[in-house]
């Protein structure tokens, strides 16, 4: 409430600022990009801190995706070395076979002088008469396309063969070294693999031996193209991230879905328990099925409605002891007229009687005073209780009210030699008001600060902006303890039970005046401070009927604020002095 | 907590490790939210995800296993999706080796010479001079020996210069073209191909090298593959085929080559005997071959432009579609070809080639089983030993003339050429009421042959090694065809391929009798051209008589020292075929294409036929019949 009002005041305080197109510096502009991340941020904040189901949707999906990246990501391992292996180890027994195949034709060389030209039988002979190329004939012939070999030897010219389009340049020279190297076991490498006429290398598995014979080593190379495998396991790889996908949102709809069943019921239960708080008791759940939220209604609708059979006995109650004030203040009223007249007539003819009979009749007179006035006040009272008070609404100075109300007190602050000091500002101060209600109020707050101030100045300042008018009262006696601001409000209420009233307070004022205020849609409130004084605010809307949003005066004295703030202390949050007069909740 | 209390909800796939994680011995431990242990609120969603993904990634993995039983599906591997590729083996050509002796840079240098990867052979020429290099050129010539082994002179220690020599024998040559022409080089004949080596920088080059490619045999047999072209026989719808050498380029692709050598028109033996649908006499049209592909069950051809115009009329279309098909058969099978013009769609529609359609175009001419004829007491007769040989139904013929030397043309109803004593080839059709019409008037005719067109063939041999080709379409004229190798030899026999375009011949200029074979040019005035030995002279080799089996396959009876024989030649390859019956007693022979066997006739009259079961003669007619011939050839 206190943050609400400063800030309405901060509002107030500057006034609209002409519209004037300036342009923007950078640093604006850096602000403003600022201002509004902020503002996004905090909105974000918001609605992950009231959201629910955003908090598990967004929890469940992060988990899942961490699940699913997880898996997939050591599940494409497996089948990455599951393919590979499988493709190495049949690469391997091929190579095997195949650098056996060569071994022997290499070495078991062929009849040189075989007659040569078309052979005898037919088909024109394809057959080639070098071991070197049939090695590689018959190695083409198994191989058919499927891999490539490529056959090397150093030592001898011309013997280097290559099967198919595959280029020379697939054998790296690191396999190559390597091969040369270490004789036996055949050496592998995945490494891309050219062809000739295509300008893109494969990726493939290449195998490499040495084939040593008396005609020099040869290394034979195999290629083993892994086009294939390497589609497959991207296809494979693609429908895991398809599935993963799919998976992580599924959960997340199944996670939405989930707590919106929780979620939904909780919020018609909140909505419904907001709405009993805001006085509504005929507000009940819906029940449906079993389940625990099914329980959870049936328990929140049974407490409703004992809370509606309490509230409604205590208002009976209530109503009644209203009701029983309002007639024994009416039944009182005649005997009492009956008992003024005889009083009356006796405090006329004072004069005759013996002294000490004079003085019982002007006590009679004067306690009869005091007694109509409380019953006036209970009447008054007993009227707001009832609903019954009305507003004469009319538009006045607050100026003259103000001034009328301390003409009223003058007499009394001579009394208490109390000066009354007024800050009334210069202009009119208009305000759709009930003068004669707004008069009692400020009669009885000054009364008030007369009878506890304990001769020290009072202060009455009005104070007024373009919505609302506010009179403050600050008197600097004993000043109220701390929970006592809202409790003075209350009918007979007594700061100090042994105090005695000297001005004839019927301990009904504050209450009435509250009730005056709250009439008129505005605001009574008090402050003190042990050893301070107290001050006593009423603010008003200017126009009869609208909300009061902010006061033009500060609740706190100035003087008293700015050394708290000068102290480093912060302020003290201020209790609500109204309930729900104007909580914007 | 999340995964704990998520262990009872979802039921696990049986054998599935993933309730084995949860649970377990903390599942006291579950939280208790709002009131029962069912509702835990957000903690319930949250444990969704984790059992759940468990399932859905291990779940299929425990049930997917090989099945063990099933239907039978047909096996067939992944390595034959793709006709177009052929494995094959190629030379890897290699730069020379530091300090290489003289033999060893010829070596590498013919290696590299070899390889087709280059067309222009940069990595030979690393083995040359920079002189050298300029006069070298691989497209010299394509020459090829039995082997290529080098041999060096011994060098001194100081020597600057080396020669090293390439000897072998001559198997033949590669013309520019593509055609193979087997050499007639006598074995003995080896000249040598001389390298000069001299030292650059320390290092042996050749400085002077034989014009050309000399390639090994084993080069030869891995660097190309023989293919036969067809081009259209001029005039009608057929073909004829034409045998090439396709060098393998690894970076341009077997089909493209061979497509490619289609469209450069027939090697040269065939020029102006055919046409070509690509490359139309006029010049008009200008087609290049971009790829060829398979996708899927159809070949894609994809040409240039030009295609567009070679197919715009409905005959050119068809013979170019027959010429694409017949041409890609060994590559393509049964399938489909598209063509298509720079990788869209034909205009129009789009061009299919179903090969089926084209089937009739054969250059064999003869399908299915031809019936064979011989001539009895001036009667012809139906070859058929079931039915009797009868006599051909409608051949009403009463002239007992004694004609010799039938032929049978490929007509219906057929026509009948037949030679008489009197110098004159006689011509009746089998239908009633035809008589013998003398076509061609000359001396010494040799036995008359038809050709596919209805113009009848022969010989008039004018004198001493003199000869004149002559040929009649009817009876009213006789044509002399010019044949510039022929006029000057004595000719024997005279057979026109069935496929119209080739002739063969046996002549004598004086050293003996050899097979010639030719073509016929009839798009640019008529001859008889580019006549080349088959079978050369050879002393004590007498050649009986010639047919035509196939379009290719020339069927020669010869008599060599000791005996008879009969062998199959190829001559598109030039190359023998087969090994050579014995064919004693058969004065003459006839052939027809595919599973029909030889006939052959006896100078007693009598009618063999070749059982290849038996390997041998069978006899058909007893005695007293003439020469047995098919239609055509």
């Amino acid at each position: 409430m206190a943050p609400q009002t400063s800030s309405a005041a901060a509002r107030a305080a500057p006034g609209p600022r002409p519209k004037k197109k300036t342009r923007r510096t950078p640093r604006q502009i850096a602000r403003g990009v600022r201002r509004r991340a902020r503002r996004a941020a905090g909105r974000l904040r918001r609605g992950w801190r009231r959201s629910l189901q955003l908090r598990v949707v967004t929890s469940t999906l992060v988990i899942s995706m961490t699940v699913v990246a997880v898996l997939g990501f050591f599940l494409m391992q497996m089948i990455d070395t599951a393919v590979l292996d499988g493709r190495f180890d049949s690469a391997t027994a091929e190579a095997q076979a195949n650098v056996a195949t060569v071994a022997s034709f290499i070495t078991n060389q062929p009849p040189v002088n075989q007659p040569s030209g078309t052979a005898e039988n037919g088909e024109p002979d394809t057959a080639p008469e070098s071991a070197v190329d049939r090695a590689a004939d018959a190695l083409a012939k198994r191989a058919d396309l499927r891999y490539s070999v490529i056959i090397l030897n150093a030592d001898k010219v011309g013997e280097d063969r290559g099967t198919d389009d595959v280029a020379p340049k697939s054998v790296t020279r690191k396999l190559r070294e390597k091969v040369r190297e270490t004789q036996d076991p055949p050496q592998a490498q995945y490494t891309p693999v050219y062809y000739a006429g295509r300008p893109n290398p494969v990726p493939a598995l290449a195998i490499g031996s040495l084939v040593p014979t008396v005609y020099g080593d040869y290394e034979v190379y195999h290629f083993f193209p892994l086009e294939d495998d390497v589609n497959t396991l991207s296809q494979v790889q693609q429908w895991l991230v398809v599935v993963g996908a799919a998976l992580v949102l599924l959960l997340a709809a199944v996670a939405s879905l989930v707590t919106r069943q929780v979620v939904i019921p909780v919020r018609l239960t909140r909505q419904a328990a907001e709405r009993l708080a805001a006085g509504k008791l005929e507000e009940r759940l819906r029940i449906r099925g079993e389940d625990d939220l099914a329980r959870l209604a049936v328990s929140f609708n049974e407490m409703a409605s004992n809370l509606a059979l309490k509230i409604h006995q205590l208002e009976e109650l209530s109503h009644v002891q209203r009701q029983f004030v309002s007639d024994v203040s009416h039944e009182l009223r005649t005997p009492l007229t009956t008992v003024r007249m005889a009083a009356d007539l006796l405090y006329e003819s004072r004069e005759d009687f013996d002294p000490a009979a004079a003085r019982s009749a002007e006590l009679m007179q004067a306690q009869l005073e005091r007694f109509e006035s409380m019953l006036a006040d209970l009447l008054e009272i007993s009227r707001y209780d009832a609903g019954a008070a009305t507003l004469d609404v009319d538009s006045v100075d607050m100026r003259d009210v103000v001034l009328r109300a301390v003409g009223d007190s003058q007499p009394l602050a001579e009394r208490k030699a109390t000066r009354l000091d007024l800050r009334l500002p210069n202009e009119p101060c208009m305000a759709e008001v009930d003068s004669r209600r707004v008069e009692r109020i400020l009669r009885n707050l000054l009364f008030n600060a007369i009878e506890h101030g304990e001769g020290r100045d009072i202060v009455v300042t009005l104070g007024a902006d373009r919505d609302s008018v506010a009179v403050a009262v600050r008197d600097h006696g004993v000043g109220l303890k701390p929970g006592e601001e809202t409790m003075v409000f209350d009918r007979f209420w007594r700061a100090d039970p042994s105090r005695a009233r000297t001005i004839g307070g019927t301990g009904l004022g504050l209450a009435i005046s509250r009730e005056d205020a709250m009439l008129h849609g505005g605001w009574l409130q008090a402050w003190g401070l042990p050893g301070e004084g107290s001050q006593f605010r009423l603010s008003l809307p200017r126009q009869a009927g609208s909300e009061l949003r902010g006061s033009p005066l500060p609740l706190v004295p100035p003087e008293i604020e700015i050394r708290r703030t000068w102290r480093g202390q912060a302020t003290p949050v201020l209790s609500p002095a109204i309930e729900g007069g104007f909580d914007g909740d | 907590m999340a995964t704990e209390a998520a262990a009872p909800a979802p039921p696990a796939g049986p054998g599935s490790p993933a309730p084995r994680h949860f649970g377990g011995p903390r599942r006291s431990v579950r939280p208790r939210h709002f009131g029962g242990p069912r509702r835990a609120g957000w903690a319930r969603a949250g444990l969704w995800p984790a059992t759940a993904v468990l399932m859905l990634v291990l779940g299929p993995a425990a049930c997917s296993t090989v099945p063990t039983g099933g239907t039978i599906v047909a096996a067939r591997g992944a390595g034959g999706d793709d006709p177009l590729s052929q494995p094959y083996v190629r030379i890897l050509p290699a730069p020379p080796k530091p300090n290489a002796s003289p033999r060893d840079i010829v070596t590498g240098f013919l290696a590299a010479s070899a390889s087709f990867d280059d067309p222009l052979r940069g990595v030979a020429r690393q083995y040359l001079t920079g002189e050298a290099q300029r006069t070298w050129s691989p497209f010299d010539a394509r020459t090829i020996y039995d082997s290529t082994q080098p041999e060096g002179e011994p060098l001194g220690e100081e020597l600057q210069r080396a020669h090293v020599t390439v000897k072998g024998t001559v198997l033949g040559t590669i013309d520019g073209d593509g055609h193979y022409v087997a050499s007639d080089a006598s074995p003995d004949s080896r000249p040598d191909n001389a390298f000069t080596l001299v030292k650059v920088g320390g290092q042996w080059r050749i400085s002077a090298a034989p014009a050309g490619l000399l390639l090994s045999n084993d080069d030869f047999k891995r660097a190309y593959r023989a293919f036969d072209l067809y081009f259209g026989a001029a005039g009608v719808e057929g073909l004829v085929a034409d045998q090439v050498r396709v060098p393998i380029d690894p970076s341009v692709g077997l089909a493209k080559s061979l497509v490619r050598k289609l469209l450069d028109g027939p090697t040269r033996p065939l020029q102006g005997a055919v046409e070509s649908a690509f490359k139309p006499a006029d010049g008009s049209v200008d087609v290049d071959v971009n790829d060829v592909f398979v996708e899927g069950d159809v070949v894609v051809v994809d040409f240039t432009y030009g295609v567009v115009e070679a197919a715009r009329a409905e005959g050119d279309r068809r013979a170019l579609s027959a010429q694409l098909s017949w041409t890609l058969k060994p590559l393509t099978e049964a399938r489909r070809i598209e063509v298509r013009v720079n990788g869209e769609q034909f205009p129009g529609a789009p061009f299919f080639i179903d090969p089926q359609e084209y089937e009739h175009f054969s250059p064999d001419v003869l399908s299915g089983r031809p019936g064979a004829y011989f001539l009895k007491d001036g009667r012809l007769h139906d070859l058929d030993k079931e039915t009797g040989n009868p006599v051909v139904p409608g051949d009403d013929a009463t002239e007992d003339r004694r004609y010799t030397g039938l032929a049978v043309s490929n007509d219906l109803p057929a026509k009948v050429a037949a030679l008489d004593k009197e110098a004159g080839v006689w011509v009746r059709g089998v239908a009633p009421g035809n008589p013998w019409q003398r076509w061609i008037q000359g001396t010494r005719l040799t036995q008359p042959s038809w050709d596919r067109y209805g113009d009848v063939w022969s010989v008039s041999r004018t004198g001493t090694r003199r000869s004149a080709v002559f040929r009649a379409r009817d009876a009213s004229r006789q044509i002399q065809v010019p044949a510039t190798g022929l006029e000057s030899s004595e000719v024997k026999a005279f057979r026109v391929a069935r496929d119209g375009a080739r002739v063969a011949v046996i002549s004598d200029d004086g050293h003996g009798d050899q097979v010639l074979v030719g073509s016929i040019n009839r798009t640019g005035g008529w001859a008889v051209q580019n006549l080349r030995a088959l079978i050369p002279p050879e002393e004590g080799q007498r050649i009986r008589d010639i047919a035509w089996q196939d379009a290719s396959t020339l069927l020669v009876l010869t008599d060599s020292k000791s005996d008879r024989e009969l062998t199959p030649w190829s001559v598109t390859q030039g190359i023998r075929l087969e090994t050579a019956k014995a064919a004693a007693r058969i004065e003459s022979i006839s052939a027809a294409p595919g599973p029909v066997a030889v006939l052959a006739g006896t100078a007693g009259g009598e009618v063999l036929i070749w059982d290849p079961k038996k390997s041998g003669w069978v006899t058909l007619v007893a005695g007293d019949a003439g020469s047995p011939v098919y239609p055509l050839g």
